[in-house]
């Protein structure tokens, strides 16, 4: 072979060498570092959050939607004029100068100036025509109804990351299934930017929030919100709320509390307004207990509605204590019926000694008092009964009336539909079925929590319960031709060691047409002032909500 | 001589037969050159398309989100209690129920 063989052999292996070790270079040593280069050249990674899922009525109108809305941010550094600029976007963004002043002279590309605009300010702002000026797009919570059931739906606010999150209620209880998950998506470009059909986007992971379709009537919402507020103002009260319940599915067809907040701006509203106080505040609830206990003896077979009380002529001594009617009126003889008509303490009192502590005990607790009722609302609390050994003679004799227990609204309107429903309690819920980005409806089925009493004892009561109605104190307030079952109560509240005689809990429970119940409701009227009497405030208040409920139904009257 | 003679006309022969593959190949080659160019250029040119069926898309969700919001404004019960009460309704609160009672003329 001749020198030039060799000497082109050499200078071609040693090219190759070189291609080879140039090549591990770039592909081994250098591989990943120049792939993410090249990628970063020729696409983007586009971060997606997911659209957070509504809150529907009933009638699948959004009490908590989405809408457009924009963050205007801008970089200080393509802003000549500085003044002027700020100047211009105070008054076109609402915002006070110094703080866009500010936000421009920082030595950033990026800076934010204001979130959640609307369209329309956008549409603003791209007049003014200002250079260095962007937006991004999102989607915001979006209440077409403003504050309607704002104690119940919950609000939207930030995490520790700044995404969002759901608070109290609905938007607490439901959050991780109505944010849904983000995704990113990696969009391949030419060199002037524009997407390439060959490589299509590939979009990852999101998936949008779910929606929810509540059992919320939103017609029944409205009418009691607006007749609770009239009732507030009416009887110059410091606060109230009612709760509405179908008795047989255990659908929440309305719950409404005042003062409330609007989640629109709960910023600007006090910490204690963001918990449903139905499900989270507790109090004594009076005589609305009344039917509970009496319904226990009589499924007990303690009393009959005929049994005469041997102790109601005068006020009861219990363990050093005079336990006293509301009015100091009292009736001899008295039985059952009548024991409820009047609201006569000393008769519940005969009734709970009748009863005696475990049955007692037993019985609340198969009503559900003292338990969880598991209503998917994040915030319920839960007063426990007391330990059965911590219970005195005059604990028992009080708790027939409604006194030394304390219970949530939620826990005494479902035990209370329980009678209503002949004798079946169902499990409350607000959430009838849950909608999926796709459009896949699953209905949530009504659940059986027990049956404290039977179907003949809850007839009974209803019988007892409507003639309160008709014959009791808030007589003056029902309606007539139609047959309702309900009960009064005024509740002292406990004020360091002892009762306030002038402030109270004025409720009243009921539900309608007695032999077919449309619906269970109770009001409950905080420290009225024109009169602390139940069947003096709440019930008209619930005659009210259940004249217009009645027609709304369309049910005529049965007398 | 012969052999000489014969080795030129193998070597001829050889040429003669390769030719036509070198052709051949050669304008594979400059096919699929000009079709990966053309192909290529028109992908490229498609993603102007493909963009602008994206703003549409985009601009079509936009409309349909703040109609929507517009819709939902506009029948919130809220709304509708305000506007019928500027327009001047009032709440009919007398109801009109007919009983099972046979009319007055029937019963006679």
């Amino acid at each position: 072979m001749s020198w030039r063989y060799r000497f082109t052999f050499f200078i071609l292996s040693f090219i190759f060498a070189l291609i080879l070790s140039r090549l591990f270079y770039w592909q081994i040593v250098k591989g990943q570092e120049l792939s993410a280069l090249a990628q970063s050249q020729y696409s983007g990674k586009v971060s997606l959050l997911p659209i957070r899922g509504e809150i529907k009525t009933s009638d699948s109108f959004p009490i908590a939607g989405n809408k457009i809305s924009y963050l205007v941010f801008a970089n200080p550094k393509q802003i000549g004029d500085k003044e002027k600029a700020s100047t211009l976007l105070a008054l076109v963004l609402g915002v006070k100068k110094a703080s866009i002043s500010a936000q421009l002279s920082l030595d950033r590309f990026w800076v934010p100036l204001k979130s959640d605009i609307d369209t329309k300010t956008k549409e603003n702002m791209r007049d003014i025509n200002l250079p260095g000026i962007g937006f991004e797009q999102h989607f915001s919570r979006f209440y077409p109804e403003a504050s309607l059931a704002a104690q119940l739906v919950g609000f939207v606010g930030k995490d520790d990351s700044g995404q969002d999150k759901g608070y109290f209620g609905l938007e607490g209880y439901y959050d991780r299934l109505l944010r849904g998950k983000g995704g990113s998506v990696v969009e391949i470009h030419d060199a002037l930017g524009k997407p390439i059909l060959s490589k299509a986007n590939e979009s990852e992971g999101e998936v949008n929030g779910s929606s929810l379709i509540l059992s919320i009537d939103r017609s029944i919402q409205f009418l009691a919100q607006r007749k609770l507020k009239e009732g507030i103002e009416d009887y110059g009260a410091s606060g109230g709320m009612v709760g509405i319940m179908d008795p047989a599915t255990g659908n929440i067809l309305a719950m409404s509390s005042f003062p409330s907040f609007s989640p629109d701006s709960f910023q600007d509203y006090a910490d204690d307004l963001y918990k449903n106080p139905f499900i989270s505040n507790t109090y004594e609830p009076g005589s609305t207990i009344k039917p509970l206990i009496m319904s226990s003896a009589l499924d007990a077979g303690l009393v009959t509605p005929d049994t005469k009380c041997p102790i109601c002529d005068k006020p009861v001594s219990v363990g050093g204590y005079d336990l006293h009617t509301w009015n100091d009126k009292y009736y001899k003889d008295t039985n059952m019926i009548d024991v409820i008509k009047h609201s006569d303490n000393t008769g519940m009192v005969f009734v709970a000694q009748k009863l005696g502590l475990d049955r007692m005990i037993s019985y609340l607790t198969k009503f559900g008092i003292g338990q969880s009722t598991n209503i998917d609302l994040q915030g319920e609390v839960v007063p426990e009964l007391k330990k059965r050994n911590l219970w005195y003679s005059v604990d028992l004799a009080t708790t027939g009336f409604g006194q030394g227990i304390s219970v949530t609204p939620i826990e005494l309107l479902n035990a209370f539909s329980g009678i209503a429903n002949g004798g079946k309690l169902m499990q409350p819920h607000v959430v009838a079925g849950v909608q999926s980005p796709d459009g896949e409806i699953v209905s949530i089925p009504p659940k059986v929590m027990g049956i404290p009493i039977s179907s003949k004892t809850a007839k009974v009561m209803t019988e007892i319960l409507v003639n309160a109605v008709n014959n009791g104190e808030a007589s003056w307030a029902r309606l007539k031709g139609y047959r309702v079952a309900g009960k009064t109560g005024t509740a002292s509240i406990p004020v360091k060691g002892h009762y306030d005689p002038n402030q109270t809990i004025a409720s009243f429970i009921g539900f309608a047409p007695a032999n077919d119940p449309k619906f269970v409701m109770l009001v409950i009227i905080d420290r009225p002032t024109s009169s602390i009497y139940g069947a003096e405030t709440a019930a008209p208040v619930f005659f009210s909500i259940a004249k217009d409920l009645l027609s709304y139904y369309g049910i005529p009257p049965e007398e | 001589m012969t052999h000489s003679t014969g080795s030129t006309h193998s070597v001829g022969s050889g040429q003669a037969r390769s030719t036509p593959i070198i052709i051949f190949f050669i304008s594979a080659i400059i096919i699929l050159s000009v079709v990966q160019t053309i192909v290529s250029n028109r992908l490229s040119t498609s993603g102007i398309a493909l963009g602008k069926i994206e703003d549409q898309i985009r601009s079509l969700k936009m409309a349909n989100a703040i109609l929507g919001e517009r819709l939902f404004k506009a029948s919130a019960l809220t709304t509708i209690v305000s506007k019928a009460s500027e327009l001047g309704f009032v709440e009919d609160k007398s109801q009109l129920v007919l009983t099972k009672t046979l009319p007055l003329a029937l019963k006679q």
